[in-house]
């Protein structure tokens, strides 16, 4: 009779031990996670007022609608709406509209100043202009410039700053073959703008030595304007066909390809034509490939280890860059409409714990995929840096995207750590663009972490570098 | 709270065709279908298949050199074998309970759910309409069935305002046999919407499918005799309109008829109905037309509003009483959505409706196609794009060139005639009150739609635009059980909206019933 009684209190004090192990190497990894993301902004402290500042002006600017809901919403609505307006007069009117004759939080001394100059032409127009110029001015923090030739100095001055980047192209939806085709083009022109670029040549030589000649993210939508799920067979192998001649020309030029992720329907599409083009006889044995995992999905992990035992048959490893993913609301509006069930995680939190523990799939796949890690979120980095080590990831085999304009501190605190960073840089006409910048504005101001990560002060941004769990709500 | 504002019904949902698995099952109905080719569909009274001396045969419109099915028309005789019978069966039908009628909908909701894939597979193959177009309309018909099912159990429902020795109810008796002449253009849905609302309300029902579409018409009907509907309260007679349609019209034991289709036979039976002289006033439901009309403001997102005219002016070829054919555009954004209009319209694959990628199938037969050349070359000097088929195409089916007009008269008939296929114009107006008065100066009200950023206009439109159905920013097809109850009116349509709360009342009388409980020297307690 003692003897199994002995036993089985053996095994619950084993189980015991064993969950008390679990539970400090969990508090230890947090706590080393808690110290790494402390360091990222002592660094980006002595950073600050180092040569890009002019973010902080315009985050600064932009806390003015914090608290301010209906002047935020209606500022994000005339932003979208600004490209379609084309005169000073049409610009004024619509400032009456969204502004005057819609009820905000605009304080009344801007409301009098606003009412007085809009109500004659000469000083409307000026008001026009300001708008004019101040939304062009707050699209040039995120937008590179129009062509990689007309503003690849800015291009140029990140790179001797340490900083690559990868260029996509922005604009409006593609409608039409006609306009894909035009699309498909602007790539091609890109590509051979890059690859010509003696200057860019000579600083990548000297400083990055083990980069390709250039870095593309493409956009799938853009180069096919009949992608749809349901035929799904011809939308690949007509998208395949359309990126041919891209991955043609960078494959001779040794440039970087991303393709980008859009909306969770083309998910599918994009993964397979990537798995079948990158395949390709013509493109098996070429290393500067690379597809996007989004975590905010819920099939995420399964998809990333479709991507890991796809890469572990090529020659050289598949980039894979880890974003959240920057389409949460068109997919929820989708899901309600359609009456699916949501494809992306419903809290923030959950979200940010599945990037975490895509991080770890990622790196555990060493050396097979070399991993990207696309976030703005302090604490996700983190965690990304605190893995690599444990999983003895050398920290040039990994990298850091971000976006062009946000974070500058940051990315060069990340460059102190040995870690590369790579932004992406978008070009196009500023005022089509003006869809991204609203999705920009939006990451700024709705995502948890980063804008208040930025602004807040160092005790509250210290509570930002925890993983909340609301079950122990 | 105010449950109005949300009622807790659910639709059913779309099928998500980025799933490889939902894309199989769709092809093994298409497979397991043609197996059924030719589909033998009979009249069908009291249970009983009626032999016929008249069979004609459907092809697949898209390649006529495949048969559907073998159509045996109902004689006259025959239609007046299932009035007979309705009447018989009226009282018995009348005094079931609400609640067992309610549950051959209920089975009759969830045998379409599990029959998706063969439905969708027939209905592609006989009346030519796209993938997603059928998915929506399944969905809808499923919608249709839980929905008046639902609106059943409210309504049978007595309301009750009793007094101190007096009682008051008020409820609904139904009204008498119905005759149902349904369309083509969605064989499905408005024929299942169209049935299920009469017989649930109580009702003996008169099928009379579109010719066009006997056979899936033939298939609902099964599905409901499956679901338990008795024999003897639904009968079938696939046939002639100008015949057994016109007969049962005014045949005097009809008292209600529900049609969805041209407004030259909707008014007809209005006038015929109303010149009877007949114990009760004949009822006529009738959905006809619409000329229907989306305004393009100077600020709209022309990626939103060129897809959704693409889609509402072409999606299953234009022919939707819904589908978009008149595009009223501000002259500062004329151009460019001109041009970005016309090359997405040159972007759509023709073919066989059965293949995903294709976007543009071919029209429901010979003589529609016949019409709607006729139109194209009335009107050559108009074309501004036309989207080429190839001869080969154009020879093995009913296709007909997408076609875009430019005009600057709105009152021609490029403005104001119903051409029920792929044809959309362009018109361009002053300013955003010019473009509401040219999108109303038409005989139709049934949908409409604007693409506007500018509050201001959109609440003109709310309160000026002329239309059953309003759409802002987004297509102006496509709606919703219970979301969006579709219907029009002016010459669109006279009755309540389908899929509305205020449908299934069409086919009931209400009755007021007063008792009062006063006995002399006492009240009986309540």
């Amino acid at each position: 009779m003692a003897k199994p009684l002995e036993s089985e209190q053996n095994r619950m004090k084993a189980t015991e031990e064993s969950e008390s192990r679990i539970i400090t190497s969990f508090s230890d990894l947090q706590e080393r996670i808690l110290e790494k993301g402390k360091e990222l902004f002592r660094l980006s402290d002595s950073f600050e007022d180092g040569f890009f500042s002019t973010y902080r002006l315009f985050s600064k600017s932009l806390l003015f609608l914090e608290n301010r809901p209906l002047l935020k919403l209606q500022a994000f609505r005339f932003a979208d709406l600004f490209p379609s307006l084309s005169s000073l007069s049409s610009i004024s009117r619509y400032i009456r509209i969204y502004f005057v004759e819609t009820p905000t939080e605009l304080p009344k001394w801007i409301l009098l100043f606003l009412s007085v100059f809009l109500s004659n032409r000469l000083s409307s127009a000026f008001v026009a202009l300001g708008a004019k110029i101040g939304i062009q001015l707050t699209a040039k923090f995120f937008i590179l410039g129009r062509t990689y030739g007309s503003d690849r100095k800015k291009i140029l001055s990140r790179y001797k700053n340490g900083i690559c980047s990868t260029i996509d192209i922005l604009g409006e939806a593609v409608l039409s073959e006609k306009e894909a085709e035009r699309y498909t083009s602007e790539y091609l022109v890109l590509l051979e703008e890059i690859s010509k670029d003696k200057e860019l040549f000579e600083i990548r030589n000297s400083k990055f030595p083990g980069e390709p000649t250039g870095n593309v993210s493409v956009k799938c939508s853009s180069l096919y304007s009949q992608l749809d799920p349901l035929a799904h067979e011809s939308s690949v192998t007509h998208l395949i066909e359309k990126l041919r001649p891209i991955l043609k020309s960078a494959v001779s030029k040794n440039i970087f390809i991303n393709l980008d992720m859009e909306q969770y329907e083309t998910k599918d599409i994009i993964m397979d034509t990537a798995f079948r083009i990158f395949a390709d006889p013509e493109f098996q044995d070429y290393p500067h490939f690379g597809i996007v995992v989004q975590a905010y999905l819920k099939t995420s992990q399964k998809d990333l280890q479709k991507v890991i035992e796809y890469s572990k048959k090529r020659k050289y490893p598949l980039t894979v860059r880890l974003v959240k993913g920057a389409y949460w609301e068109y997919e929820m509006t989708q899901a309600a409409q359609k009456g699916w069930e949501p494809p992306v995680f419903l809290i923030k939190s959950d979200t940010d714990r599945n990037y975490e523990e895509c991080s770890v799939l990622l790196l555990k796949s060493y050396p097979h995929i070399r991993p990207a890690f696309g976030s703005h979120n302090i604490r996700s980095l983190s965690s990304a840096f605190v893995r690599a080590a444990e999983n003895s990831v050398p920290e040039n085999f990994f990298e850091v995207q971000m976006l062009y304009g946000m974070g500058n501190s940051y990315k060069q605190a990340i460059r102190s750590l040995g870690i590369s960073v790579r932004e992406y840089s978008p070009i196009g006409e500023v005022i089509p663009g003006m869809a991204y910048l609203v999705r920009r504005l939006l990451e700024n101001s709705t995502n948890e972490g980063f804008l208040k990560n930025i602004n807040a002060n160092s005790k509250d941004r210290e509570r930002l570098l925890y993983l909340e769990n609301p079950k122990l709500k | 709270m105010n449950y109005h504002h949300n009622s807790n019904f659910q639709n059913e949902t779309l099928r998500d065709f980025s799933r490889e698995e939902e894309r199989s099952i769709l092809n093994k109905g298409f497979v397991s279908i043609r197996k059924e080719f030719p589909i033998q569909v009979y009249p069908i009274i009291s249970g009983k298949t009626k032999k016929s001396s008249l069979i004609v045969p459907t092809q697949n419109p898209a390649n006529t050199s495949e048969k559907i099915a073998d159509i045996h028309y109902a004689s006259i005789k025959d239609a007046e074998e299932a009035t007979k019978y309705s009447v018989q069966f009226f009282e018995t039908w009348k005094s079931t309970k609400p609640d067992i009628r309610i549950g051959f909908l209920k089975k009759a909701a969830n045998i379409l759910r599990s029959q998706k894939a063969e439905l969708t597979a027939l209905i592609s193959l006989e009346v030519g309409k796209g993938i997603k177009d059928i998915d929506a309309e399944i969905a809808e018909a499923i919608d249709f069935c839980e929905f008046y099912a639902k609106e059943a159990e409210n309504i049978f429902q007595p309301r009750k305002r009793d007094l101190l020795g007096e009682e008051n109810i008020y409820t609904y008796i139904p009204r008498g046999v119905t005759l149902v002449v349904a369309p083509w253009n969605f064989p499905l849905a408005i024929l299942c919407g169209m049935t299920v609302a009469p017989l649930v309300a109580g009702n003996p029902v008169i099928m009379k499918p579109a010719e066009q579409s006997s056979a899936i018409a033939f298939k609902l009907f099964n599905i409901l005799i499956e679901a338990g509907i008795p024999s003897s309260a639904l009968h079938f007679l696939p046939g002639k309109g100008e015949e057994i349609g016109a007969y049962l019209v005014k045949h005097p034991e009809i008292h209600t008829i529900n049609f969805t289709g041209s407004r030259a036979v909707g008014l007809g039976m209005i006038r015929e109905a109303a010149s009877q002289n007949l114990k009760f006033v004949k009822k006529v439901v009738a959905e006809m037309g619409g000329k229907n009309a989306l305004i393009v403001d100077e600020d709209a997102d022309l990626d939103e509003a060129v897809i959704a005219s693409i889609q509402s002016a072409f999606g299953f070829q234009g022919q939707k009483c819904s589908a978009l054919s008149r595009i009223i555009l501000l002259e500062s954004k004329y151009d460019t959505f001109k041009n970005r209009f016309i090359d997405a319209l040159q972007s759509l694959k023709p073919g066989l409706p059965e293949d995903p990628s294709v976007k543009v199938g071919p029209v429901i037969d010979s003589e529609s196609k016949t019409r709607l050349d006729g139109i194209a070359s009335q009107f050559t000097s108009k074309i501004l794009s036309k989207l080429k088929i190839e001869e080969g195409q154009k020879h093995s089916g009913h296709f007909v060139e997408p076609i875009v007009f430019e005009s600057e008269d709105p009152s021609s008939p490029l403005g104001q005639t119903e051409f029920f296929g792929p044809y959309v114009t362009l018109f361009k107006a002053k300013n955003f009150e010019d473009a509401m008065k040219i999108a109303n100066n038409v005989d139709y009200a049934l949908t409409g739609g604007i693409f506007s950023r500018n509050p201001k206009n959109i609440q003109y439109a709310k309160e000026k635009f002329e239309v059953g159905n309003l759409y802002i920013n987004r297509g102006i097809t496509g709606a919703v059980v219970d979301r969006q109850p579709f219907g029009g009116y002016k010459l669109s349509g006279v009755g309540a909206k389908a899929g509305g709360p205020d449908y299934l009342k069409q086919f009931l009388e209400p009755i007021s019933i007063t008792e009062n409980t006063m006995r002399r020297g006492f009240i009986p307690e309540t």
